[in-house]
């Protein structure tokens, strides 16, 4: 007879407790084997089975209000977790893997944390998340939401009327993805403008524009983007991918430029858009070039990689990502926790940040090297902080149009969804005072 | 570097042969490079190392070159290597040869910096020649350094204008990258210049991940239909268990005699894979395009192991006309009783048997009695398979002897039986699982049970199966399991709950309780009950963690969770 927990009853007889009361389901008298130690440890290198799962168990650890250290820099960026019966449930059913981890353990830990270059990094408070989202589906996925989804993070979904009401200031966590803050919808109707997915797309947003008081969709798209800038000024955490990285860098420094194509305004880009481009309202760029060919499919110089241009598509690498000082640079430090350094490139509408357009305190927290551009930055502008990651989807290197949606059940591993839900977790982390 | 010391261990071993012909031929002489590979072969490295470098200043500098090569590497002299070889580069710089034993050696002392100018320094040395780019293209495919092979890449194309020549290092490249679809592009292109590349490129493209075989297989599909892609294709899929996608694939070929012989080569490797229906397919084409009784009989064993009786008589009616009215019927009859006992008709097959039973030999008979009676035991004539078994030779543990002393109740005789039954056969695993799980000896009402479902009469055998409850106690779990299917399967969904619940009430220390509940979620999730199945995954998850049936709950726990009422499959 099996024997579990301190009650010492049989799984018969919790079965049958559980059976008589279904919802008060038997709880947790399967998972509770041995006598548990105060804390668990939620591994983060090769010993984890569900790394992607192991984020969500400690973004609902700090939401319920229990305690949680991420161990930056040890085993792969492992999470301390209290022993707690909600903690090893949710593992259970996640199938994250537990490690016990009793007083002695801790100890251990923590010497070895204190004499490398490694930091235990309370996590206080889960963050509120939004993701900036169209209410229609397109016919690609966002990584970040297929991210949290798999991972059991909550967030809420937002767009632009939300934006331009200011709702962003509710929330201390804000992504965004594969939108095109330029307002030509990535210049799709080059190769689309018959699909219906695409009508649908441009009609919708035409019809906000005009609901919402903008002449076109470029000045909506230019109303929300200065409204995202507000809210990173007022101290928000902003995260982006793809194609929202490099739109949203050129719709606020380009706040009034006409950079857009006249079949999205009716006007043409100004042939000096890239003289006139006030760079300081951007995030981390600066003297970029404006896309003014209208049958270009390109925004700027931004991208290294370029996709959508046959003359000028570069090859995917690999990219390495840095490390950083745990104890000094804890911000980046949580960015780039992984049990991966080199991971496989993968592109979107906008894959890199070439180097040469980089503002100078910019942060870079992975890059190919040899190449000229970089995949992953970081900064602060005024009070908040902002996050680019290149690509669309990090297990899907080539993600066209319409290919269908990644099961991250099959990679649940995947380093670089990691790199995205480091950023989920890490407005969570309780600010220390820096050592000198 | 685990790729290239085994080569060299490999290589090693066939100096041996090489040297006993060389030292046959110089035997006079006794050069310095036969004292060597006899040294290497003995296993006196240092020694060996000392004549190759004795050799060296001779005529067969290159050939003791690679002797050092293979010597140094197992005594892990990497270093003293590269400066030799960096020597036999100086006094030869047109040797490929001792440049490419110069990168190993630096690459394999760490010394990465210095490999890349020598391997810089090769290409000014030898400009216009593809030779430095892929050997140093090999050297970091193999240290997985992927993107640096893809700067190489672009510096061959650069310098020479073209990649041409490098076809199946860019291919290799872009798979280890994970760039499934230019990977494919790259080897359908090696695959259709060079047949010799399918190994090599079916290595490279197994390893991609479920999700991107469709890209795979677009890029090997589309046209023109030509060899060597559609073999690839046909590799693949086999080696990824999609036997019929793998005969698509090859079935759109144009037919001749070398299509033929690879339909041919592919019959046997998919009947190797188990892929039988696969074989099946292949064998009917072949037929089509000459016929042939013979393959037609193949085709109708494959389709029986392959679980298509129906289609093996036809094939075996084929066949049989064929051969014509005196031989044909005679030719046919095993593998048409062998697809009417796979299908339970025990009166066809006794009929097919009688009407033939002149024309066969003795022990031809015995074994076509034992097939009719098979056909009568699976559609559960028990009566009928004891008269053709009469007379005929059965040992106790013979299989057939044991679904009748199963039918009986006789679970020690079934118990002994049914150790031969046939795994792939789904009623055998099951009625095996159960005499396995008892240690009672006899239960008339359980054999009366199987034998009810034998005879097709779910309703009542759903019944029989739960009246035997009380006779088979250390084994009622599999009878409500499989009772509560047989009420599901029949739409009967508040009588499959109500035997799980007892099962999960009155068994959950068997195996069958977590799959019981897992059954019970997904037809709540079916139902659109998304919060009760939730609640049934999570208990299970909980309650069961050691089951083999996790995986699949936690994912249907995300499904359930993520997508609403969305009903499963």
């Amino acid at each position: 007879m099996t024997q579990f927990g301190p009650e010492r009853i049989s799984r018969r007889e919790a079965l049958l407790r559980g059976t008589a009361a279904f919802a008060a389901i038997a709880p947790l008298h399967g998972i509770l084997r041995a006598p548990a130690a105060d804390h668990v440890l939620v591994p983060m290198d090769d010993g984890q089975r569900q790394h992607l799962k192991a984020y969500g168990l400690a973004f609902r650890t700090i939401k319920d209000g229990q305690s949680a250290e991420w161990l930056l820099n040890y085993r792969g960026g492992s999470f301390l977790l209290p022993g707690s019966p909600s903690v090893r449930r949710d593992a259970a059913l996640a199938g994250v893997v537990l490690e016990e981890f009793d007083a002695a353990a801790i100890a251990d830990m923590r010497r070895e944390v204190a004499a490398s270059n490694m930091d235990a990094v309370p996590l206080e408070k889960a963050p509120k998340v939004a993701v900036y989202t169209p209410p229609t589906a397109p016919p690609w996925d966002d990584a970040v939401t297929l991210a949290m989804e798999y991972a059991g993070i909550e967030y809420v979904k937002l767009y632009d009327e939300e934006v331009l009401k200011g709702d962003l200031a509710k929330y201390d966590w804000v992504h965004l993805h594969h939108e095109d803050f330029t307002g030509q919808l990535h210049k799709l109707h080059l190769s689309y403008r018959d699909a219906p997915w695409y009508i649908a797309q441009r009609d919708m947003l035409q019809l906000m524009a005009r609901n919402l008081g903008f002449t076109s969709v470029p000045a909506l798209k230019k109303g929300v983007s200065s409204k995202i800038r507000d809210y990173v000024m007022n101290g928000g955490f902003l995260f982006a991918m793809c194609g929202a990285t490099e739109t949203l860098e050129l719709a606020n420094a380009g706040a009034n430029v006409d950079i857009a194509g006249a079949f999205s305004d009716g006007t043409p880009v100004d042939p000096d858009a890239s003289a006139k481009m006030d760079w300081s309202r951007a995030f981390g760029c600066q003297g970029a070039q404006v896309e003014t060919g209208a049958a270009v499919s390109a925004m700027s110089d931004i991208d290294g990689h370029q996709v959508n241009v046959p003359a000028r598509k570069q090859p995917l690498g690999a990219f390495t990502l840095f490390d950083f000082a745990a104890k000094f640079d804890p911000i980046p430090a949580m960015l780039v926790q992984n049990h991966r350094n080199v991971i496989p490139d993968y592109y979107g509408v906008t894959t890199s940040f070439l180097k040469r357009v980089l503002k100078p305190g910019v942060t870079i927290l992975a890059n190919e090297p040899g190449a000229p551009w970089v995949k992953y930055i970081h900064g602060h502008y005024e009070k908040g902080t902002w996050t680019f990651l290149g690509g669309h989807d990090p297990e899907d290197p080539q993600h066209n149009i319409g290919s269908p949606p990644t099961e991250l059940a099959l990679h649940p591993t995947s380093p670089g969804y990691r790199l995205i839900l480091n950023n989920v977790l890490f407005p969570a982390a309780k600010k220390k005072p820096l050592k000198t | 570097m685990r790729k290239s010391s085994s080569h060299i261990v490999r290589a090693a071993r066939l100096v041996g042969v090489a040297a006993m012909f060389i030292a046959a031929a110089a035997s006079a002489q006794n050069s310095p490079l036969v004292r060597a590979m006899q040294q290497e072969t003995n296993g006196d490295l240092r020694a060996a190392a000392a004549a190759y470098r004795d050799a060296l200043t001779g005529s067969d500098a290159v050939a003791a070159l690679l002797g050092l090569e293979r010597v140094f590497t197992q005594l892990g002299w990497n270093d003293s290597l590269a400066d030799v070889a960096a020597g036999q580069v100086k006094q030869n710089p047109k040797e490929p040869t001792a440049r490419a034993v110069q990168l190993r050696a630096l690459y394999a002392a760490r010394r990465e910096a210095d490999a890349r100018g020598a391997y810089l320094a090769w290409v000014a040395a030898a400009p216009g020649e593809i030779e430095p780019y892929r050997t140093w293209s090999h050297i970091l495919l193999d240290a997985g350094r992927a993107s640096t092979v893809d700067t190489v890449i672009s510096e061959a194309q650069r310098n020479l204008g073209s990649t041409k020549g490098l076809t199946t290092e860019i291919a290799q490249l872009r798979a280890a990258l994970g760039q499934w679809d230019h990977a494919s592009v790259a080897w359908r292109e090696a695959v259709t210049q060079q047949d010799f590349l399918i190994t090599a490129a079916t290595y490279s493209l197994r390893a991609a991940p479920f999700e991107s075989r469709r890209v795979v297989r677009a890029v090997l599909l589309s046209p023109p239909v030509t060899p060597g892609p559609r073999k690839l294709l046909g590799a693949l899929e086999l080696g990824w268990g999609n036997g019929r996608e793998a005969w698509t694939a090859l079935s759109e070929l144009t037919l001749d005699d070398s299509t033929a012989a690879l339909w041919q080569a592919f019959v046997l490797d998919a009947e190797r894979g188990g892929q039988y229906i696969a074989a099946r397919d292949a064998l009917i084409a072949l037929q089509r395009w000459r016929p042939d009784a013979r393959i037609a009989l193949r085709a109708a064993t494959n389709a029986i192991e392959g679980g298509d009786p129906q289609s093996a008589l036809l094939l075996a009616a084929q066949a049989a006309e064929k051969l014509g009215p005196k031989d044909g019927p005679v030719a046919a009859l095993p593998v048409k009783l062998r697809a009417l006992a796979a299908l339970g008709r025990g009166a066809e097959a006794q009929k097919a048997y009688a009407d033939l039973e002149s024309s066969l030999g003795e022990n031809e008979r015995n074994d076509m009695r034992r097939l009719v009676a098979r056909a009568w035991i699976k559609g559960g004539g028990v009566t009928e398979a004891r008269a053709m078994l009469s007379g005929a030779a059965t040992d106790a543990d013979d299989e057939l002897a044991g679904w009748l002393a199963l039918y009986e109740g006789n679970l020690a005789g079934a118990r002994r039986g049914l150790k031969r039954a046939d795994p792939r056969a789904a009623e055998a695993v099951f009625a095996f699982s159960f005499v396995s799980r008892t240690r009672v000896e006899n239960a008339p009402l359980a054999g009366a049970a199987f034998l009810t479902l034998a005879r097709g009469d779910s309703a009542k055998a759903a019944a029989a199966f739960v009246r035997a409850v009380p006779e088979v106690a250390d084994a009622a779990s599999i009878l409500l399991l499989v009772a509560a299917r047989i009420h599901l399967a029949q739409k009967r969904e508040a009588d499959a709950i109500s035997l799980w619940t007892q099962l999960l009430g009155s068994h959950a220390d068997s195996p069958e309780a977590a799959e019981a509940e897992l059954e019970w979620a997904r037809l709540l999730r079916r139902r659109g009950d998304t919060k009760g199945a939730i609640g049934h995954l999570e208990h299970m998850i909980l309650t069961w963690p050691e089951s083999a049936l996790l995986p699949q709950a936690r994912h249907e726990l995300d499904l359930a969770k993520t997508s609403g009422s969305e009903r499963p499959e």
